[in-house]
């Protein structure tokens, strides 16, 4: 196993299942894997915080969710984006962005 | 953590569905973790290896869980609905706790909730007029008695419209009798006859059609009450514009007033215009329309914007003095005094409803120190589960807030019990209370009570639950649970017992002596010396309105005939007619000078009472004649005019010389004393009998009469005869008001009578409650010093010592608590002054029997668990141990 897994940036949770069900309806493990794997195994989400963060953002109006059917023919839970969510996300991108831009600097100084 | 309202609103929906959420999520983790389980297999792991590895890679899901609910709870609330959850479980296990405090704030609450209903509807909600603060009563004030509130002059009245610059508006009505005839049924109705300016400054809204206009002042007019409308025009709404015939005059009905509109009192239901008061075609030929000296008419008005009452009054004063000066001999040295049209209203009742808001204060306070001492009793035998508690974390704040959920749900319960309670006891309020109260038809379980309410039920269950609340919160937990193990609740406890048994006797004492003195006033009241007989007598009064009876002759005439028949009733011995009848019917007062007095000064003239009234009314209802002669038929109309005097006027004005054959100048004649006859009271039972002046009923006839009759039997068998004799001299003539004359005394002392109903009711309730509460107390004390007093006996100590001992622990609080009582009665029984007759706010008697009675009911209380504990079997008490 690498030990190169790293905690989330405190108040990145939201953003990284923001922009993943920005491409399209997923379950909380799918949420999961996803993350993981597009950072190569860096970013572990616990899903300790994962599901309350979910209902948390449900409950703010960011996303919807609903029960489908997965490939499997598996009953699972699958998260939206709504147009809310997308305006957060955007958001959370541009202070994102400045936070990381500004950490380089001072990093690189 | 601030919620948007969105997601507030969000959690909200969530909690109330929780239980769908909850098992959603426990769908959506064990599809989680099949879908890790999957993983593992195909990384080819055995399949119980793979099940119990994604079971550890999804982590502690009670955690997840945990974490995720949180999301879906509101916090405080859900706390509190665990209290209150956790404080229903509590109280179920315990029911004969539970019920004991229930019922006894049921009692404080049900109380305090009944009456606050009258003394909303009476006192406190607005009158139904207007702007109804704007409204105020102008009372000239003679100069030689400045505690008098007179109504005005019509020619005052004028000047006063005339000069003002304060009011918008001043108008004036006066009172009268009628009756309402045509149709098979004569009803008797009281009324006002009003200038167009009082329905003006009202402001009132009829329910249907209008108030009288003021083009309308000299037209057969009127407006009538929603009583009357109800019980003789059956509630129609076209009543409007049909005529009712006054004493078989028409008036032309043109509205209708709400329930509940009283001006200027309950029993006027009808509203008239000056047509109604003048009998002539010109208002000059009635005195009461001319006479700058004849204060008949009340007035009402309306302050303009701005003004305040103080410059108001100034103004009417600066006023007044003008006219006194032009006008010596009628309004010299006369001021004006403003009252608000509540005080007008209300003023009567509203000390005696506060007070008995008051009193039932002090009984839920009563039944909040007893249920408080229950609480801590519970306290100690609860300690244990508080100590564990506290011990395994819980926050000091959080156990007391448990304590005080607990309490406030129980005062709630018992506020629940207590407004059942109520709406019987607003029954027994309006079916006992005195017929005069105003607005009293307004009182129910409204909005305001229902608050009222709701607000004294939590606050019970605050007051109530703070002392023990506090008492759990004293120490560590290593504390408590060490002292548990001893049984008590540690010395706070024992020094709140204490405290509370001595505010509790305190405000014992205090309703008590308020009780013991109304019951001292009715006594006074019923055995005072009236100065007339009432056994035997019936009374009524008839009227002669000038439709039937035209002039002074007829109207004497009808009275001979009329008293003539009553004599001949079988039975009957005397008869007689006057305008006025004790206890309280005063018809009026008069200036008087006697011949050879040297004149009073300016504005000093004496008053008397002026009672026209015909032979054998005096010797009917018993008052004795001391000096000279009655008055007999020869003291008709033409003949020399003569006078009988009370004993008072004698006292004050002929001081040991007698009065016999002086002259008194009174009602613009001259009448030489011929008899002097014992005192009567006009003005009530409990008020002191004022001068008065008697004259012959036929040297000043009046329009209507009250007649008493004796007889040998019993006044109700003469009743039907009466009427009957009544029918027979003219059919139209109806006998109000016709009752034994000891039911009338009996009815005017209904308001004392209920005061006392009431007060000795909470009283006797403190009573109980007190004595309860003092038992409980020590018998609890008892209980926990088993241990202690089994060793003394052990000891050999003798029971005497063992009683003794717990008497003077139990009883020094008691003492305290009648000291602090009586310190609090000193100041409290002063706002009784009114009230009160022959009686001191601060009688040594009342407050000598009520410390003895309670302090001994308090001993009795003592005594019983005393005496149990030396009757203890010392092996068994320190085996309990």
């Amino acid at each position: 196993m690498p030990s190169a897994k790293r905690d989330l940036l405190p108040g990145t949770l939201d953003m990284l299942v923001l922009k993943t069900i920005a491409l399209g309806p997923l379950h909380g493990y799918g949420i999961a894997q996803h993350i993981k794997q597009l950072s190569r195994d860096v970013l572990q989400v616990d899903e300790g915080s994962l599901y309350p963060a979910l209902q948390r953002m449900r409950q703010r109006g960011w996303l919807t969710a609903e029960w489908g059917t997965t490939p499997n023919n598996q009953r699972a839970r699958y998260y939206s984006i709504t147009a809310a969510g997308r305006k957060q996300l955007g958001a959370e991108e541009a202070g994102f962005a400045e936070l990381v831009t500004a950490i380089q600097r001072v990093m690189r100084a | 953590m601030t919620l948007s309202p969105l997601e507030l609103l969000n959690r909200l929906r969530d909690r109330l569905r929780r239980g769908s959420l909850e098992r959603e999520l426990s769908d959506e983790l064990e599809f989680h973790r099949s879908m890790l389980e999957r993983d593992q297999r195909e990384a080819g792991v055995s399949d119980a290896e793979a099940q119990r590895r994604s079971r550890m890679q999804l982590g502690n899901v009670t955690y997840v869980k945990e974490e995720t609910r949180a999301m879906w709870s509101l916090g405080l609330v859900d706390d509190l609905m665990q209290d209150v959850r956790y404080a229903t479980r509590v109280l179920r296990h315990n029911p004969a706790f539970s019920a004991a405090v229930v019922l006894t704030l049921a009692l404080g609450i049900g109380a305090n909730t009944a009456i606050f209903s009258v003394v909303n509807a009476v006192v406190l909600r607005p009158l139904p007029y207007a702007d109804s603060d704007r409204l105020y009563s102008l009372w000239t004030v003679p100069a030689q008695s400045p505690t008098d509130r007179n109504p005005a002059s019509f020619p005052d009245l004028a000047d006063w419209r005339m000069q003002n610059t304060v009011f918008t508006e001043i108008g004036g009505y006066a009172f009268n009798r009628y009756e309402i005839t045509g149709g098979d049924v004569t009803d008797m109705a009281r009324g006002i006859g009003a200038t167009s300016q009082v329905y003006d400054v009202l402001g009132a809204v009829p329910i249907v059609g209008r108030l009288p206009r003021p083009d309308e002042e000299r037209l057969p007019v009127m407006a009538i009450s929603y009583r009357l409308w109800q019980r003789r025009f059956g509630g129609s709404r076209d009543v409007i514009g049909r005529k009712a015939l006054l004493y078989e005059k028409p008036y032309t009905i043109v509205g209708v007033m709400p329930l509940g509109f009283h001006f200027p009192s309950p029993d006027i239901d009808l509203w008239l215009t000056l047509a109604a008061l003048s009998a002539g075609p010109s208002d000059a030929a009635n005195p009461w329309f001319v006479s700058r000296g004849l204060h008949g008419w009340r007035t009402v008005a309306r302050l303009k914007p701005g003004v305040t009452p103080m410059q108001a009054e100034r103004q009417m004063n600066a006023i007044m003095q003008r006219m006194g000066e032009a006008f010596p001999n009628e309004d010299g040295g006369t001021s004006v005094a403003l009252q608000s049209i509540r005080d007008d209203t209300v003023g009567g009742v509203q000390r005696g409803l506060w007070l008995a808001l008051g009193a039932a204060g002090l009984v839920l306070l009563l039944a909040c120190v007893n249920v408080a001492h229950l609480m801590l009793a519970r306290m100690s035998s609860r300690s244990r589960e508080i100590g564990i508690r506290r011990a395994l974390g819980a926050h000091r704040w959080r156990v007391a807030r448990q304590l005080l959920t607990e309490s406030v749900f129980l005062g709630i319960l018992g506020g629940v019990a207590g407004l059942l309670l109520a709406a019987v006891g607003i029954r027994l309020l309006i079916r006992f209370s005195p017929g005069d109260i105003p607005r009293l038809e307004n009182v129910s379980l409204d909005a305001v009570t229902l608050a009222f309410a709701g607000c004294a039920s939590i606050l019970t269950g605050v007051l109530f639950g703070v002392v023990p609340a506090l008492a759990a919160g004293q120490g560590g937990a290593a504390t408590t649970l060490r002292e548990s193990a001893r049984g008590g609740v540690g010395g706070y406890g024992a020094r709140a017992r204490s405290l509370l048994t001595a505010a509790e006797v305190a405000f014992a004492m205090i309703l008590l002596v308020g009780a013991g003195l109304m019951v001292r006033t009715l006594g006074s009241l019923l055995t005072t010396e009236r100065g007339f007989r009432t056994e035997n007598v019936a009374a009524f009064h008839v009227a002669f309105p000038n439709e039937r009876y035209p002039g002074t002759t007829s109207k004497q005439v009808v009275l001979d005939r009329l008293l003539e028949r009553l004599r001949a009733i079988p039975g009957v011995t005397l008869a007689g007619g006057s305008t006025s009848l004790p206890p309280s019917r005063m018809q009026q007062a008069s200036g008087y000078v006697i011949e050879g007095d040297p004149p009073p000064q300016m504005g000093q003239e004496p008053q008397a009472i002026y009672v026209p009234a015909s032979p054998q009314f005096l010797s009917a209802i018993g008052v004795p004649l001391l000096e000279g002669r009655p008055f007999s038929a020869g003291d008709g109309p033409a003949a020399p005019r003569v006078v009988m005097i009370s004993r008072e006027l004698a006292r004050r004005n002929f001081a040991g010389r007698s009065p016999l054959g002086r002259r008194i100048q009174v009602a613009d004649s001259l009448w030489t004393i011929v008899g002097v006859v014992g005192d009567v009271s006009f003005q009530g039972v409990d008020k002191a009998p004022r001068p008065t002046i008697y004259v012959p009923w036929a040297q000043s006839v009046f329009g209507g009469a009250w007649i008493a009759v004796r007889s040998s039997l019993k006044p109700e068998a003469v009743e039907e005869p009466i009427r009957a004799a009544l029918h027979e001299i003219d059919p139209l003539m109806n006998a109000r008001d016709l009752k034994p004359m000891e039911a009338m005394v009996d009815d005017s002392m209904i308001r004392p009578r209920f005061q006392t109903w009431l007060l000795t009711t909470f009283g006797g309730l403190a009573l109980l409650l007190a004595a309860i509460g003092i038992y409980g107390v020590i018998a609890y004390g008892v209980t926990q010093r088993t241990a202690e007093i089994g060793l003394r006996l052990a000891l050999g100590a003798p029971p005497r010592t063992v009683v003794s001992s717990i008497l003077r622990r139990g009883m020094s609080p008691v003492l305290v608590g009648l000291v602090m009582g009586s310190i609090g009665s000193f100041a409290a029984t002063r706002l009784m002054r009114g009230l009160l007759y022959g009686v001191s706010p601060t009688d040594a008697t009342t407050f000598a029997v009520t410390a003895g009675l309670l302090g001994g009911v308090a001993l009795v209380a003592a005594f019983l668990p005393a005496r149990r504990a030396a009757k203890l079997d010392p092996l068994r008490a320190l085996r309990q141990e």
